[in-house]
């Protein structure tokens, strides 16, 4: 039977928090679209992606364990697109800190083509994952833990080989942005706004839940560091829209 | 802890960690009234303390930290006393982005304060009285008696009474767009709204949420400024143009400024202060200032003028102005246009 635990509620509280904090955002963000330039085009996909990773962990949470009808293909499909938009948003996020901070196009070099191989792979690995997984279920003769992760036949979920891998992919996307937020920054931001400011919620956001357990804080960190990221940049936008030209 | 502190726990966190993070971007941020911004930041810090009592009551709650009674009313005042400040805070806050005046506030300190201090007053009676409020050491939570209602009635009545003078100030001024009235009342209430029905401390996260989305129209009016002078831009003027057209801006006069580039900057506090109301001054050019205006006669748009001009003369600003009137068979759309054909 279907049961709402005080976790499932906390969960949808938070990651229902997320979804409210994004769209609004998102609406107050309107006239840095209105701009056309490309890294706000960016920080609306990553918005949007953001968003979808929030309603996969409800998912996930109020699947996981359970066992009602239904419950193991949810927490699969919940897991598997939790995966596959992280490592997306990860890629985006580079992509954002390079045409933001590094002031670079979007237009891909050889060298940046090459650098999405990692997560292109990857997210196609979890797409086999999926179909493999659900398809192989660990039980007691059969000890097949997925190639990223499995979830068994009560509902219980498994790490496979790639899993940690996975986390590096994610990682290596995610520390390349960083760094890019850290050295490229220019002007009134260089000087202004601390770097740390991008980097401490998506830490803790991680962090947290990986240590302590319970609730997932990972949807809200990650809000919460892309929202620093572009709303403590956009000082700069000012610098001469006065003169009704474009803008910084 | 039980399942329910730790969610509490990890809300009141996130709220604290919101708040913090917007608090440094609002600290950074550049802008020209410092006042604002300085009241803006005690609306932050107010949700930081609020949100840190919660956290301690839910402690407390479940016998994480030990407590006697009266360590329990005091955690339990100690977060009353959060809400009704911040509720001050946020009337302060919405009076000053409308009227832009300290004296303002002032010469309604008694009717703006005594909410609070009578607030305050049953708070502390409430301590060894109990007439508010008890907290029960056996089942360890707060018992409120029927008296509780009057305090709620005093929060929401700042509440209430910012957002009616908010939506009736929106109408007449342009420079409300930027202070929408839902981005802070429906994840408020929505939070509120949980608060109650859950067993969950969900307001500072509520509260927090608003106040970002706050931040972030903050940020969305500051594309609209001039980043030296504080004046509006060209942007403003494109906009104010399409609520011309829509018949949503009443346009009656325009007066134009040339003022040195070099003095621009020095000149904006002297201009301001001469303005009436509803008045949205542009800044269409490196020393070029239009302003838009409601004032329909001749004679008070003269003294206008001429007080614009005078004043920017005794800080020594030598200025050039004119103005014109709009003709009574005239579109507000066709009088700008021409005027900007003209300039």
């Amino acid at each position: 039977m279907f049961e709402l635990t005080t976790q499932n509620i906390g969960t949808l509280l938070l990651d229902g928090s997320t979804i409210f904090l994004l769209i609004g955002v998102l609406m107050l963000s309107t006239i840095m679209r209105k701009r056309g330039r490309q890294d706000d085009k960016l920080f609306f996909l990553l918005v949007i992606e953001n968003m979808v990773i929030a309603v996969a962990d409800i998912i996930t949470y109020l699947a996981d364990g359970k066992d009602f009808p239904g419950a193991r293909f949810l927490n699969m499909f919940g897991v598997s697109v939790f995966y596959l938009v992280m490592i997306m948003l990860c890629m985006t996020w580079e992509q954002y800190a390079t045409v933001r901070f590094k002031r670079s196009s979007m237009k891909l070099s050889k060298r940046r083509k090459l650098s999405f191989i990692p997560g292109i792979v990857m997210q196609f690995i979890l797409v086999v994952n999926f179909f493999v997984s659900y398809v192989f279920y660990r039980d007691d003769s059969n000890r097949f833990n997925g190639l990223v992760f499995a979830v068994d036949r009560s509902n219980g979920y498994h790490y496979g080989i790639l899993f940690v891998p996975m986390f590096l992919v994610m990682g290596f996307y995610m520390v390349v942005g960083f760094v890019l937020v850290a050295k490229y920054r220019t002007g009134s931001n260089k000087t202004l706004i601390p770097v740390w400011i991008y980097f401490i919620p998506l830490a803790v956001g991680l962090i947290v839940p990986f240590v302590f357990g319970g609730l997932s804080l990972t949807s809200i960190g990650i809000a919460m560091s892309m929202m620093f990221t572009h709303l403590g940049s956009a000082s700069e936008i000012t610098e001469s829209v006065s003169e009704g030209g474009e803008s910084a | 802890m039980s399942d329910v502190g730790y969610v509490s726990l990890y809300v009141n966190t996130v709220a604290i960690m919101l708040c913090l993070g917007v608090h440094v971007l609002v600290w950074k941020f550049k802008m020209k009234d410092i006042r604002e911004k300085r009241v803006f930041l005690y609306l932050l810090g107010d949700i930081v303390v609020m949100s840190l009592f919660y956290i301690l009551c839910t402690f407390r709650d479940d016998g994480v930290i030990p407590c006697n009674k009266l360590g329990a009313m005091f955690l339990e005042t100690g977060l009353e006393m959060a809400i009704n400040i911040f509720a001050l805070i946020w009337f302060l806050y919405v009076d000053y982005r409308m009227f832009h005046s300290v004296g303002h506030i002032k010469r309604n300190a008694v009717i703006i304060m005594v909410p609070l201090l009578l607030a305050v007053l049953m708070n502390i009676i409430n301590i060894p009285t109990k007439f508010l409020f008890d907290y029960d050491m056996s089942e360890m939570h707060v018992v409120e008696t029927s008296f509780y209602v009057f305090l709620d009635v005093i929060r929401l009545a700042y509440f209430i009474v910012s957002i009616i003078i908010l939506v009736i100030r929106k109408r007449k001024d342009e420079r409300m767009k930027f202070f929408s009235i839902g981005a802070f009342i429906i994840p408020s209430v929505f939070y509120v709204f949980l608060y109650y029905f859950t067993p969950f401390p969900t307001v500072s996260l509520g509260l927090t949420i608003a106040v970002t989305l706050l931040y972030a129209e903050m940020v969305n009016e500051k594309c609209y400024q001039d980043e030296k002078t504080g004046f509006y831009n060209m942007l403003y003027l494109d906009y104010l143009k399409k609520r011309i057209a829509e018949n949503k801006y009443d346009l009656r006069s325009i007066l134009m400024f040339n003022v040195p580039e070099s003095e621009m900057e020095k000149s904006s506090p002297l201009i301001t202060k001469q303005l009436p109301e509803f008045c949205d001054t542009i800044r269409c050019g490196k020393d070029k200032l239009i302003i838009l205006s409601r004032v329909k006669d001749k004679g008070p748009l003269t003294m206008l003028s001429e007080d614009v001009k005078m004043s920017l003369e005794e800080a020594g600003i030598a200025v050039e102005s004119s103005f014109k009137l709009k003709k009574k068979n005239e579109t507000a759309e066709s009088f700008l246009e021409d005027f900007m054909r003209n300039a």
